[in-house]
């Protein structure tokens, strides 16, 4: 309801600019480990993160603000596209939105110390339904300390995040595109 | 939970027949570039293959029995006898099964052609010639050591203008050789 989504909106800017360490496991619906990494994730709202993911491989999301790039070194690709564009597929282009128009499509329920975030009917249905089940938002005082996406075929994202430090530095905000890399720009 | 798969230590990873991998692919066509996080469970008979994005949400999951091969895409599901029509038919991914899960073990079978091989006396480049005619390479470009056996960690695949670039960062032999 409203009130949870300004609760979680409140939560977000009550620590509006951090850099954390995380890591990230995927498990199926019968709980076999698809996936694992770890990197770092700065948050600075509204509008911004940098989500750096550095084991096994590299793999980089940066919103600046307006658009969202995502560089994929495996394929020396770089994907751009617009922040409201970006937010079906990554929940924390939505995390880091003020304004809570960008929240109507999703449905916010507090429970705690965490907030469950689920696309509302209309976005599971359509030409491109969202693939995201439900995330799970979890914070220790200030800190978000976990991330838990849900997919459609019952696959479960868990990101912990630890080592939260306040001091955030703009550049990381900032994307530079790599020499040599093809650029998919998907902006409209 | 999580549940951990019982884990060999082998020598020859080739003569292990159940087998599971994590890894990175990238399919490379003249109209679309394409990559994902691998998952492949290997228990012939069966096998499990699941592509994941780098936020672990699935974009293709397969499972295939003696019975035959589900493919879970988009959100709909589709069948046939055979795993490799089937990704080829729904997805336009060209991915050779079948040679691939021989080429992830660095496993060379008769009637392949090793171009060269590297100052370990291991494969560095092989072709093989498919049932179908196509001419298919693979180029080992890096080794490693995973449950006690000796598997590539990045391979290049190449048959004309496909191109499939695999990097393994697990493999985990789940029966002993068979010998």
């Amino acid at each position: 309801d409203d009130a949870s989504r300004d609760a979680l909106q409140a939560q977000m800017q009550a620590n509006a600019e951090f850099t954390s360490t995380f890591e990230q496991k995927v498990t199926d619906v019968n709980g076999q480990l698809l996936q694992q990494g770890k990197g770092t994730l700065s948050i600075a709202i509204p509008n911004r993160f940098n989500w750096h993911a550095t084991e096994p491989d590299e793999s980089l999301i940066v919103a600046d603000g307006t658009d969202l790039w995502v560089y994929n070194p495996f394929i020396e690709q770089v994907s751009v596209m617009t922040l409201t564009q970006a937010m079906q597929a990554s929940p924390m282009a939505l995390l880091v939105q003020s304004d809570s128009s960008a929240w109507q499509d999703y449905q916010v329920e507090q429970q705690g110390q965490c907030y469950q975030i689920q696309p509302k009917p209309e976005l599971l249905s359509g030409a491109n339904p969202s693939l995201l089940r439900n995330a799970q938002a979890c914070f220790e005082g200030d800190n978000l300390a976990s991330l838990e996406l849900l997919d459609a075929q019952g696959n479960t994202t868990l990101f912990s995040l630890s080592a939260h430090q306040s001091t955030v530095d703009p550049q990381l905000f900032v994307f530079e595109l790599p020499e040599g890399v093809d650029l998919d720009d998907q902006r409209p | 939970c999580a549940s951990a798969p019982k884990v060999y230590q082998v020598d020859d990873a080739a003569k292990v027949p159940d087998w599971q991998l994590n890894g990175r692919i990238a399919v490379f066509t003249p109209k679309d570039k394409f990559s994902a996080n691998l998952f492949w469970n290997h228990r012939p008979p069966n096998q499990q293959l699941k592509l994941t994005t780098a936020l672990g949400i699935t974009v293709m999951s397969l499972d295939a029995d003696k019975n035959g091969a589900r493919l879970k895409v988009d959100g709909k599901e589709y069948r046939d006898k055979d795993p490799q029509a089937l990704i080829a038919q729904v997805t336009q991914l060209p991915l050779p099964l079948s040679a691939l899960s021989q080429w992830v073990k660095g496993e060379t079978v008769d009637g392949d052609i090793v171009l060269a091989i590297d100052e370990q006396n291991r494969p560095k480049i092989v072709q093989r010639r498919f049932d179908n005619g196509q001419l298919w390479q693979a180029e080992y470009q890096s080794w490693q050591t995973l449950s006690g056996a000796t598997v590539p960690r990045m391979i290049r695949i190449q048959h004309k203008d496909v191109r499939i670039k695999l990097q393994i960062n697990q493999w985990l032999a789940l029966s002993p050789p068979s010998n």
